[in-house]
């Protein structure tokens, strides 16, 4: 048994996959996060900042959360108490993140590029 | 002759009672083959595999259409990054074969992925079962299905609502390949077991039952 036997399939166990799935998508919204605060408190580069893709970050949080609560659900019924932990850190995490993200966009609506079409 | 044959035989569209009943006229161990007397081997691809090529090619063509487009102020190109990465992530995971092998001589079944062994196990841990599915209406739809621990499960029939032809052909099928046959109850008086798991002792059954109760 050679240990790329588990890594032959490029995959994760199915109780496991959807709660990887929203730490994934968690990580890449903190990145954008940190990026979004770093530019509007300290560079004070508003326009690098992520409004061009406010609708892409919606669904994709959206689609985040809606996978950690299916985990959170699926983990609640398998009684398995690590993988509980593991699903409803995804769930509180991702919660915070979408809070971080709407809070911020109420503070920065100001620096919006103004379209008039 | 159907466009779905070896390794592709489970990924036909119409997989309804009758198409299953016209393959088992032609093989009746289906959708396994006998490579000897008593040892059933079934090589096939998961179907899974066209659905992330057909995102992948999809996200991609869309993607080129994208970038030629006129831009507006939002910037959609982040929904085809992730078309394509759960397209390749779909293909990759799925790319390899699967073999299953039902071996009566050493009463165990083989799972391999890519010639690695996955899973081996004794014969009471795979079974036929039907499956039903209620629709809005209280209607109730069976599907067919061979699975077992650490298996990945094979629709043989999906969604039929005549349950005495479906239930024939299950049993018709798990009395050829000589496996466990469930009904789509938990409890009932229609399952077919011919393997048995070991009879636990008796210390190891007030363990349990003790372990239960706490």
């Amino acid at each position: 048994m050679s240990w790329k036997d588990p890594f032959v399939t490029v995959t994760f166990p199915s109780k496991v996959v959807l709660t990887i799935a929203s730490i994934l998508l968690l990580i890449i919204h903190t990145g954008v996060i940190i990026g979004d605060l770093y530019h509007f408190l300290g560079s004070q580069r508003v326009d690098l900042m992520s409004f061009h893709f406010t609708i892409t970050l919606l669904f994709s949080q959206v689609a985040s959360f809606y996978w950690a609560l299916l985990a959170t659900i699926y983990t609640l019924q398998a009684e398995d108490s690590v993988l509980m932990c593991f699903a409803l850190t995804s769930l509180a995490l991702n919660f915070a993140v979408f809070i971080v993200r709407f809070v911020m966009e109420f503070f920065t609506i100001a620096y919006r590029e103004e379209r008039y079409e | 002759m159907s466009l779905f044959r070896g390794p592709f035989a489970l990924w036909d569209f119409n997989s309804s009672e009758r198409k299953l009943a016209q393959k088992l006229q032609g093989n009746k161990f289906f959708p396994f083959q006998v490579q000897q007397p008593k040892v059933f081997v079934m090589e096939y691809y998961k179907d899974v595999l066209w659905k992330g090529a057909l995102l992948f090619s999809l996200s991609l063509v869309a993607s080129v259409f994208y970038f030629k487009a006129e831009k507006g102020s939002q910037n959609f190109a982040g929904f085809f990054i992730y078309g394509i990465t759960i397209g390749l992530w779909l293909i990759a995971s799925n790319m390899n074969k699967r073999r299953l092998i039902i071996n009566h001589n050493k009463e165990l079944y083989q799972f391999y992925i890519k010639g690695r062994l996955w899973q081996e196990g004794p014969l009471y841990q795979i079974y036929v079962r039907l499956v039903a599915q209620r629709d809005s209406y209280g209607k109730l739809f069976y599907s067919l299905i061979i699975n077992g621990y650490r298996l990945e499960m094979l629709t043989l029939a999906s969604l039929s609502s005549k349950f005495e032809q479906i239930d024939v052909l299950g049993r018709r099928i798990a009395r050829h390949l000589n496996l466990n046959y469930f009904d789509y109850e938990d409890i009932s008086t229609r399952h077919v077991i011919r393997h048995k798991p070991p009879e636990i002792e008796e210390e190891e059954e007030e363990e349990l039952t003790g372990y239960q109760n706490v």
